[in-house]
């Protein structure tokens, strides 16, 4: 084998050593986000320290009569403005993922999950703010009938205040 | 792993207890052993809030932000494991003032042993005292360790005095 063929085997074993690391190490189901959009998550992280690098993700479940939920995935807030759709007319489940740390550079890793049960209605709009700055995070959720509007903060409601019917 | 264990550990109840291996049953030991402390951290401050206003606050924030439970995991090369902190927050309030104690319970976590009795719902790692000064300002006591536990210090106070809206980051110690 030549010194060329030898070098791109290398990179080859490389390449798919780390496609296989990272899809290893990727737990998340992706939510399919092929709903109408009518959720919109402004996302603000703030940088930190290389220690303690955040990262978010927006989850969706949906939710029986029996109070059973299912996670249907997770959309990545790598973007300030990351705009999903999801079902309108029944409960579901909304959640704010910030996870901390957990990189190449540190030991410790940790998840601050923000969830809200809501049901969201038909025509309208959902804004979701979510921040981490500097150790304080905050998820608030307002419902508006019109895009531009600012809509109502809705209230937290935690999916364990479900009843079965 | 053994540095957040050293750190919380000292921090929050080792560090008040003057390293005299008596953990502060209640809100009242803490205090006192924080002044006897010189690694314990007392901070007096006035806020220009009214105190009902201040008390509204907090009444919003203690259970949405401090009453959690987490997960936490370290690896350490390459073996994980993973822990249980659960934090209580404790609210009492009359005309007169106001105290919110912060419990952490990590009894479940590895490596952790303890050589004195433990109050329930765990060690207490913060005790605030809010006491009105007249109509239009708060005046605030924070007892903590003078190490770690920044997040919660800096949201405590900021609650106060309206300055911060969020929650801390309760497992960043």
């Amino acid at each position: 084998m030549t010194g060329e063929k030898t070098a791109s085997l290398g990179r080859l074993i490389l390449v798919l050593l780390l496609g296989g690391l990272a899809t290893a190490c990727s737990s998340v189901k992706y939510y399919p986000n092929t709903l109408e959009k009518n959720v919109l998550v402004k996302t603000t992280l703030d940088s930190g320290s290389v220690f303690n690098e955040a990262q978010a993700h927006f989850h969706v479940y949906s939710i029986d009569k029996q109070c059973n939920e299912v996670h249907l995935g997770a959309v990545k807030l790598d973007q300030p403005e990351v705009e999903v759709g999801i079902a309108t007319g029944k409960p579901v489940v909304i959640e704010v993922a910030f996870g901390i740390g957990g990189n190449f550079f540190s030991s410790s890793s940790s998840v601050i999950r923000v969830e809200t049960m809501l049901t969201p209605r038909t025509h309208y709009f959902y804004d979701v703010n979510a921040s981490y700055d500097d150790g304080i995070y905050d998820v608030e959720v307002f419902e508006k009938k019109k895009r531009k509007s600012r809509g109502r903060l809705l209230k937290t409601v935690p999916s364990s205040s479900c009843k079965p019917e | 792993m053994k540095r957040l264990i050293i750190l919380m550990f000292f921090s929050a109840a080792a560090v008040l207890s003057g390293c005299s291996m008596h953990h502060p049953q209640n809100a009242q030991e803490f205090r006192t052993a924080a002044v006897a402390s010189s690694m314990a951290s007392i901070e007096t401050i006035e806020v220009k809030r009214p105190y009902k206003k201040v008390v509204k606050t907090f009444k919003k924030y203690t259970d949405k932000c401090l009453a959690k439970a987490y997960e936490i995991t370290s690896c350490v090369n390459g073996a994980c494991s993973t822990s249980v902190q659960t934090y209580t927050p404790t609210l009492i309030s009359t005309r007169a003032g106001t105290e919110l104690h912060l419990q952490l319970d990590m009894s479940n976590m590895m490596n952790v042993s303890t050589v004195s009795e433990i109050p329930e719902n765990g060690m207490y790692v913060l005790v605030l005292d809010a006491v009105p000064v007249g109509k239009k300002t708060t005046k605030i006591e924070l007892y903590s360790g003078k190490w770690g536990y920044s997040g919660i210090k800096k949201a405590v106070k900021g609650w106060a005095s309206g300055e911060v809206k969020g929650c801390p980051d309760l497992t960043r110690t």
